[in-house]
């Protein structure tokens, strides 16, 4: 090897040690360097809670469809979606910033569908609920239905497939069945 | 040769794996800004977003960079572009929702190789050049054994051993040995099974009874952690690379099926501790 290369070879080892150091030391994510801090916190927590995105298919105004996030509104993981939609739910729009995000995805959903790419049922509008389980424990596992599943938030579209939003004050679940 | 092996394998993975399911990072350009979270590289600067069009070529582009690597056609050139395209187009999806951490290995990866000469030997480029000289009554290229050839794969070592040495600190700094002795673990492996509800059940439905034994959460705990933050020594024993490497293998698969997230390019680096050229070799004596 010459010597060029041995510095060069050196010189990674340390920028791969320095980056890791950095991202560990500072305890925050240095993309492509990370603390990896997955799983590493205690979860005492003795409840799940999540988010579930249903469709209001088009021909019916009572019934929700289950939708399958990987094949239905690609580029979007289960996780990455639910983790913006809880930003959403968060942060200072609240119900409308979470209304509009909805109808984003409603366009990414029936976008895929008419080209093909999916072949879900033609929607109206995408409701999110929260749902929680309480009292999770290894004695206590049922995870068949959540203990309750509230609706925070939605979007739906009038029949002829104008866009309307629905009001920052969201109706009471049971209303819209 | 050993480094050759691993390029092939390495590059086959990772285009199996994008290939399986693509990043299709163009959609997410198309996306309003109300999703776009900025995720720096290196914390400090974040590239702009090219438009749908440029990240569909590049997309293209990368698969054809990474085909090539695994071939070895074009090595240099083609792990550069493996390398560079591949670490912008990875980074895109991060800025919107969620930062996960499967893929960073890759590029950590692929920028190794870039530097490297892992095209010498198991590659078109090698067959090539050795057609020529057939060609011209010369006789084929050897490449001698040399520090070039090994360098990248212990950094590969490295790379992995920061990942995982990076993620037991983590454990210890936020939880302390209460992730051991508590039922942490166990209530982790019940809760992953609340995701069945929706859509993904984990793969092996063992999670809930496994998570009734206090005993053996506590036991598979207290292993994880101490192979995480023990992975550095896999650098400097033969011995602990015997033993930690196997154990890190089978707790990512373990991940994988027990609760849902899968680092499938975590575990393709694995190739990298497999000694191919003493396979060979056993295979030629076995012959003989």
């Amino acid at each position: 090897m010459t010597r060029k290369r041995i510095v060069l070879v050196n010189a990674l080892v340390v920028s791969l040690i320095a980056g890791c150091a950095y991202a560990l030391l500072t305890d925050a994510e240095k993309w492509p360097f990370s603390p990896y801090p997955m799983y590493s916190y205690i979860d005492g927590d003795p409840s799940v809670s999540r988010l579930e995105l249903v469709g209001v298919p088009d021909d019916s105004f009572s019934g929700e469809t289950r939708l399958s996030i990987m094949k239905q509104f690609k580029p979007w993981d289960d996780a990455r979606l639910m983790k913006s939609l809880r930003r959403f739910l968060e942060g200072p729009g609240g119900n409308a910033a979470v209304s509009k995000a909805l109808g984003e995805l409603l366009d990414v959903y029936e976008a895929g569908r008419s080209t093909g790419r999916h072949d879900g049922v033609r929607l109206r509008g995408l409701r999110l609920y929260r749902l929680t389980w309480r009292n999770v424990g290894p004695r206590t596992f049922r995870a068949g239905s959540p203990d309750k599943r509230e609706l925070v938030g939605q979007f739906q579209r009038a029949a002829s497939f104008s866009p309307t939003r629905v009001p920052d004050g969201l109706p009471s679940p049971m209303g819209l069945f | 040769m050993n480094l050759g092996v691993c390029r092939a394998l390495i590059f086959t993975a990772y285009l199996i794996r994008y290939l399986a399911v693509p990043l299709n990072v163009s959609e997410f350009a198309l996306m309003s800004s109300e999703f776009w979270k900025p995720l720096p590289v290196l914390g400090f600067f974040v590239p702009p977003l090219a438009t749908a069009f440029w990240l569909r070529a590049f997309e293209t582009a990368w698969f054809v960079a990474l085909a090539l690597s695994a071939l070895g056609l074009f090595t240099r050139l083609s792990t550069a572009l493996a390398f560079l395209l591949g670490a912008y187009l990875l980074w895109i999806p991060h800025n919107f929702g969620k930062l996960h951490h499967n893929d960073m290995i890759t590029v950590l990866v692929t920028g190794v190789l870039m530097f490297s000469r892992c095209g010498e030997a198991w590659s078109l480029d090698r067959f090539f050049e050795n057609h020529r000289r057939k060609k011209s009554g010369r006789p084929p290229e050897t490449v001698a054994p040399s520090g070039e050839f090994t360098w990248p794969v212990r950094l590969v070592w490295l790379a992995l051993a920061t990942v995982f040495f990076a993620a037991g600190v983590s454990k210890l700094r936020h939880s302390g040995l209460a992730w051991i002795t508590s039922d942490n673990l166990a209530l982790m492996l019940i809760k992953a099974n609340y995701m069945a509800y929706i859509d993904y059940p984990p793969l092996l439905p063992l999670g809930v009874p496994l998570g009734r034994l206090p005993w053996a959460c506590h036991i598979i705990a207290a292993a994880t952690m101490a192979t995480e933050l023990g992975f550095p020594l896999v650098l400097v024993s033969r011995r602990v690379r015997r033993v930690l490497v196997p154990v890190m293998f089978f707790v990512l698969i373990g991940i994988m099926l027990l609760f849902l997230p899968s680092f499938p390019e975590l575990i393709a680096c694995f190739v990298f501790f497999v000694p191919w050229e003493n396979l060979k070799l056993r295979s030629r004596v076995a012959a003989a």
